[in-house]
């Protein structure tokens, strides 16, 4: 170990303390040195990781309480907490800056904070703080005062434990090197130590003067836009909560940035890093350098949140898609988007690559207080009405809830909820397609693919030359044809890469032709590393491939070098950086790593597991295949002992929801082969995990499900059964023993999973040794857990598949009369679930069970039983009637098509046979509802006196969607005051639910008495003086109504006003619209 | 390693190209238009270099059996890597022109944005022109050339030789049908029992002649993989 001496601090050095990636270790000092102890206390106020202090003088303890007023380092740092009792049961907010004081307080008030405690108790307090500091995973530490030695000892004990960091002393006495050298040496595998051989105060002053200027940068000014059109700036900053801002997880693009610039204003590596994605920069987009191959999406997301922003649509918050081919420039596009609604004064909100995405309640969090600073900076006063609100574009990338749909509906919903003018832009993989609910506004900008045609590469070509020419590094319009021959997609090319091909062919490192994958394995290779390094990558490059980063925390100990990790990986990163290697730091999970792109992961893993002798060398044994080699890295991650760590928790949870789910679709099938590795893996991930979540043990089950349903994994029947009923432990588990919360798997999911489980041991059952007791015990079970399901939510479409299918699979063991009512219910159920989903194969699985409960009513003996069931007046007899109408419509063609687009001639004739029924029952009555709407759209009267029928049975609690569509038939029967009443319930119950509810069209207006014509309405406009416009309608019973004057083509109307509109219906109830929209 | 063991469970071979049908019938005429073609030139349109199989049998079948197979082959298919990194496969699909074809063919793109028509999703056409792969400009050659038979449905059945229909329906009055025809295109709506007749019929008596359509199309949809119109020796 060397020790290189300096007489100032470099820009390196104070990089690593401005952000926050440094310790500060204060050894002990004379206490008389009042000087020293001041300028200490100065420093201790910048913004460390944490802060030792060997000794605490009173003096220096009465500073840092009298600088604690000072708030400049606040929004970098959050507050200061002095911590001198023993921290093993300390929580610190996620932002904060704790000082540990070693040796305790002088004078404390708190025993437990003395400087006197017994030698025992003094020094667990003192391991504890050490330990507690070791978990920021500090990139270097600083020991700061005449004593260094003190913190020598502690700081090797670190690093046996694993944890590792640079060091630096300051230090005026030189001649204490070679005792602190003859100490770490041995224990540690640094090269060097920096030395600062001056003063303490004078190398506080430096740093203080220096990073001084550097406060001022922390400022985050934004253009905003109101709805009047004019533009403005607001220092966001101000929004944050400092102890936990929003932009630990996300970014923002300063006014600063937006400002244009030419081609020739981008440096030669500036254009190399936007290629090789480098640091984010906003240079590029400010100069144009991203292509586009239209203009489109970029026109069609403004539009959107101008819409937003001016209220000329009432549709309400977007969910905009960009859908990208791995590597084809969706992040790009993203941003290009991005950086366009910021010019136009949008705000967008990134969340940052690899980070967790923050709650609703966080992002809505900041957004509200955010309003305050927007008021004041567009001379409102007080904070602008909903109204006169900037919109926000949160931005989302592939990996933000990758594989977990549920995630983004939730947090899309309650933005809604929040009541905040917002659209949220997702990168989404093409694999990976989400039935969106019909309540969510889905609005598709873009479809990136790499297969792009000859005229878009000569364009293509055409516009990056304007930006490579400045540098000498153009290329002719036949090179780009070259090159666009070479690496389009086709029978004979790799993996879908064209735009990763031609990143790397711009970024210098790839001749014409030359294969992605030898050339990166070829750079893995010749990396001068060491052998646990080249390990970590591959595990990086494993969870990589799954759109995961890597905790630093997860990696094993490194031995050689015996060095931090993160100087490990900067060194691969500098000799070889086209492998893509990045580092986030991720806020309660420290540094994560990352190779930047899954594409480029793949093509590593696939390269290096074929390289059998490399292999060898790596000390890796050879697999079957790359996924083989891949579930390897995987499962050696797992097997840490730091897996069972709570900060690295939504890792190892998406091992069983996502990554290692065996599912095709929210899981991959790309593990299909290798499902008892998958499962032993899983199996082997720690307790604490499984008895605190729900969602593990969920997932867990599904994939042992999945296994049991069909010969195609080859499981046998005593491993189907052993899956089956571990999978029923765990449900139960879950359902017993964790407690529910809104973060985690639901009741209603977890009893519908039971049921299926009960169902499949009954098919075991029935295949293997059949004892009737035993199935209908299963049975029973089952039916049990559907109708738990039921209760939780009657209107969620798999639930009432699973109605369906408990029923029918109950069928044959019935006698024929109950066979017929089942199949009949059964039928109830699925037509529900119809009505609920759009996707064509969810529709064609429905009809194929709703085959099999028809065939049921088909049976020879069933007319008979049909028959006898009308006669006993059960309604299921009159459905199973209605039924077969429907079904004989189908002739020729797939049951789901009948069902899809059923004719209002079938409906009517279908619903006449219901109507007969002498004993109207709750399912009967909601399937005559549906036929009515079917068969007469603008039925109204007839369609509520259903809605009223149903909502009085004492079983059946009506849904929020039905309440709504009674709440608007309701108005359109003139019951107006009862209308708005129940209007005012759904608001207050969907907001409750956190529902978003969806209208059906013919539902949009207040129709005339014909039920056909829009009602022209007379209205009377009211001065609020604040709040949202509204006018009083004559026809809505006074019913007061909002409305947005500039759609009636004016800034504001006169208090008393009258005008003529009409009446649109929304989820949170009716709305005035001009007349000049068409009468029908 | 994890398409083959997926298309092996599901009894598929996988080959360099491979096309998913909708039934075991539309693979039957596929692999008789091969033979006869084999027997003639002496070169393979089917089996080398370019596999054909069905999403399934009877209900797996279909498009339903094509909405439920084919995305997750075609995921897979797309991650599995030669030791140069290219890709192993590559997989397409042929619908029928119908009204289920139809709507399967705008249902795919739903489940994964990558499938396109005319690029991995086909539809079966009397006429299949092969002057581009491109998907845009194809499925407009596509549309003009089919232009003449006004929307007529067309299933695999409707791609051999007219006269050889007619002898069939003439030797089989019991399979009632009715044959639309528009320009020199026609289109017989069969019960399930007259297309296995008629499958049977046609490997019995068939020659290269009476399935020279079928075989044009093997010749465009191997040209739209990249592959050899014209086949391979063995």
């Amino acid at each position: 170990m060397k020790t290189l001496f300096f007489d100032t601090a470099s820009d390196e050095l104070l990089t690593d303390l401005i952000s926050r990636e440094a310790v500060l270790w204060v050894t002990s000092y004379p206490e008389k040195n009042i000087q020293l102890s001041h300028a200490i206390a100065k420093l201790i106020e910048l913004p460390w990781r944490a802060v030792l202090v060997e000794k605490s003088p009173v003096e220096l303890i009465a500073d840092i309480d009298t600088l604690a007023g000072d708030t400049s380092w606040v929004p970098v740092r959050g507050y200061l907490h002095v911590v001198a009792s023993d921290p093993s049961t300390l929580t610190l907010p996620r932002r904060s800056q704790p000082v540990y004081l070693l040796t305790g307080k002088p004078n404390a008030i708190d025993p437990g904070e003395s400087a006197s405690l017994p030698p025992r108790t003094a020094l667990r307090r003192r391991f504890n703080m050490v330990a507690h500091m070791a978990l920021v995973q500090p990139k270097r530490i600083f020991i700061v005062g005449p004593s260094p030695l003190d913190a020598v000892d502690d700081i090797v004990e670190l690093w046996g434990q694993g944890c590792r960091a640079l060091i630096t002393v300051i230090c005026g006495d030189r001649s204490q090197d070679d005792a602190v050298r003859q100490r770490l040496t041995p224990a540690i595998g640094l090269s060097t130590v920096v030395w600062i051989g001056i003063e303490e105060v004078s190398f506080i002053e430096q740093v203080l003067n220096r990073t001084s200027a550097l406060l001022l940068t922390e400022d985050l000014h934004i253009r905003f836009k109101l709805p009047t059109g004019k533009s403005f700036e607001v220092n966001l900053r101000e929004a944050e909560l400092p102890e936990r801002p929003l932009s630990d997880y996300c970014d923002f693009i300063p006014v600063r940035d937006l400002f244009p610039l030419s081609p020739e204003d981008l440096t030669d590596e500036e254009v190399r890093n936007f290629f090789t994605r480098g640091k984010l920069s906003w240079r590029p987009f400010a100069a144009g350098l991203p292509w586009l191959p239209e203009q489109s999406a970029v026109k069609t997301a403004i539009k959107c949140l101008d819409d937003l922003l001016c209220g000329t649509s009432d549709e309400g918050p977007a969910l905009l898609t960009v859908y990208s081919e791995s590597g084809a420039g969706g992040t790009t596009l993203a941003r290009e988007i991005a950086f366009a609604a910021a010019q136009k004064g949008f705000i967008p909100i990134l969340v940052k690559p690899h980070t967790m995405v923050p709650s609703a309640l966080e992002l809505a969090g900041f957004m509200y207080r955010s309003l305050d600073g927007i008021g004041k900076a567009s001379g409102l006063t007080g904070i602008p009405e909903h109204q006169d609100e900037p919109a926000w574009l949160v931005v989302l990338d592939v990996e933000h809830f990758d594989r977990q749909d549920g995630d983004l509906l939730r947090l899309f919903t309650d933005l809604v909820r929040s009541g905040r003018k917002f659209a949220v832009l997702k990168v989404m993989d093409p694999g990976r397609v989400i039935e969106f609910p019909r309540e969510i506004r889905e609005i598709e900008l873009a479809n990136i693919v790499h297969d792009v045609d000859h005229d878009v590469v000569k364009d293509l070509g055409q516009h990056l030359n304007r930006f490579l020419k400045p540098h000498g590094r153009d290329k002719i319009i036949d090179s780009w044809l070259a090159f666009w021959r070479q690496h389009r997609p086709d029978v004979d090319t790799g993996l879908a890469s064209f735009w990763i091909a031609l990143e790397f062919w711009l970024a210098g490192y790839l001749d014409l032709g030359e294969s992605i994958q030898q050339w990166l394995l070829n750079q893995f290779k010749d990396a001068t590393v060491s052998r646990e390094i080249k390990q970590a990558l591959l595990e990086i490059a494993a969870l990589s491939v799954e759109r995961r980063a890597m905790p630093e925390s997860l990696l094993s100990k490194l031995t050689i070098p015996n060095c931090p990790w993160q100087q490990a990986l900067d060194d691969l990163r500098s000799s070889a950086p086209a492998l893509g290697l990045i580092r986030v730091r991720v806020p309660d999970l420290g540094s994560v790593w990352a190779i930047g792109h899954d594409v480029l992961a793949r093509y590593l893993i696939n390269g290096v597991h074929r390289d059998i002798l490399f292999c060898k060398s790596l000390d890796l044994p050879e697999s079957t295949d790359s996924v083989g080699f891949r579930l390897a890295r995987i499962k050696a991650i797992c097997s840490r002992p730091s897996i069972k760590d709570i900060s690295v928790r939504p890792l190892v949870l998406s091992l069983a929801t996502s990554v290692l789910k065996l599912d095709e679709q929210s899981g991959s099938a790309e593990f299909f082969p290798y499902w008892r590795q998958v499962l032993a893996i899983l199996d082997g991930i720690p307790s604490a995990v499984r008895e605190e979540s729900r969602a593990f043990n969920h997932h867990l089950a599904i994939s042992r499900r999945r296994i049991c349903q069909s010969d195609f994994f080859g499981a046998t029947l005593s491993e189907q059964l052993d899956l089956l009923e571990k999978a029923e432990k765990e449900v139960l588990f879950s359902l017993q023993r964790i407690s529910a919360s809104t973060a985690d798997e639901s009741d209603l999911n977890l009893y519908n999973t039971l049921a299926l489980i009960y169902l499949d041991l009954a098919s075991y059952e029935r295949k293997t040794t059949n004892r009737r007791e035993v199935l209908i015990a299963l049975l029973a079970k089952s039916d049990d857990a559907t109708q738990s399901a039921l209760r939780e939510n009657p209107s969620n479409s798999y639930v009432l598949e699973t109605a369906a299918r408990n029923l029918l699979k109950r069928a044959p063991d019935l006698d024929d009369v109950q066979r017929i009512r089942a199949a009949a219910e059964a039928l109830s159920y699925i037509q529900q679930a119809f009505s609920l989903d759009s996707a064509m194969l969810r529709r064609q699985k429905l009809g194929k069970l709703a085959e099999e409960a028809v065939s049921y009513l088909h049976s020879p003996d069933a007319a008979t039983q049909i028959d006898r069931l009308c006669a006993q007046g059960s309604s299921f007899g009159y459905m199973a009637k209605a039924w077969l109408v429907i079904a004989s419509s189908s002739e020729g063609q797939q049951l789901s098509d009948a069902m899809e687009n059923l004719q209002p001639r079938i409906a009517k004739e279908a619903l006449s046979v219901l109507e007969n029924a002498t004993q109207k029952e709750w399912p009967l009555v909601r399937f005559m509802y549906e036929l009515q709407v079917a068969s007469q759209p603008h039925s109204f009267e007839r369609q509520l006196l259903l809605l009223e029928e149903l909502s009085s049975f004492a079983g059946y609690k009506i849904s929020l969607q039905q309440q709504l569509e009674r709440a608007v038939l309701l108005h359109q029967r003139g019951r107006h005051q009862d209308g708005n009443k129940a209007f005012a319930s759904i608001r207050r119950e969907a907001k409750a639910a956190g529902s978003l509810l969806f209208l059906p069209t013919r539902l949009r207006w207040l129709y005339a008495p014909d039920g056909l014509t829009k009602l022209i309405c007379n209205a009377q406009f009211i001065d609020h003086g604040v709040g949202r416009a509204s006018a009083q309608v004559r026809e809505l019973a006074g019913a007061q109504v909002p409305l947005r004057p500039q759609e009636f083509g004016k800034e504001r109307l006169a208090p008393g006003e009258r005008f003529r509109c009409f009446v649109s219906f929304g989820a949170m109830g009716p709305f005035l619209k001009p007349t000049d929209s068409g009468t029908k | 390693m994890s398409a083959d063991w997926y298309a092996s469970r599901k009894g598929w071979k996988l080959c360099k190209a491979n096309l998913m049908v909708e039934g075991n019938l539309d693979v039957r005429y596929f692999l008789t238009a091969n033979d006869l073609y084999r027997a003639k030139h002496q070169k393979s349109l089917v089996g080398l270099d370019f596999s054909i199989f069905s999403a399934g049998s009877g209900d797996a079948g279909g498009t339903y059996g094509i909405l439920d197979e084919f995305p997750t082959l075609f995921k897979l298919v797309g991650l599995d890597l030669d030791g140069n990194g290219r890709r192993k496969y590559s997989v397409g699909v042929l619908l029928d022109n119908d009204r289920n074809g139809q709507r399967a063919a705008s249902a795919l793109p739903k489940q994964n944005r990558s499938l396109h028509l005319w690029s991995q999703i086909f539809l079966l056409h009397r006429i299949l022109p092969c002057r581009t792969r491109d998907s845009l400009p194809l499925g407009k050659h596509v549309e003009s050339e089919n232009g003449k038979y006004q929307g007529l449905q067309c299933e695999i059945e409707d791609l051999l030789a007219e006269y050889f229909i007619d002898l069939f329906m003439s030797e089989n009055p019991r399979h009632k049908s009715v044959k639309l025809k528009v320009d020199d295109g026609f289109h017989v709506s069969w019960s399930d029992d007259a297309k296995h007749g008629l499958a049977n019929f046609a490997g019995q008596y068939g020659s290269v002649e009476d399935f020279s359509k079928i075989i044009e199309t093997l010749k465009s949809i191997r040209f739209y993989f990249g592959l050899p119109p014209d086949g391979v020796s063995h």
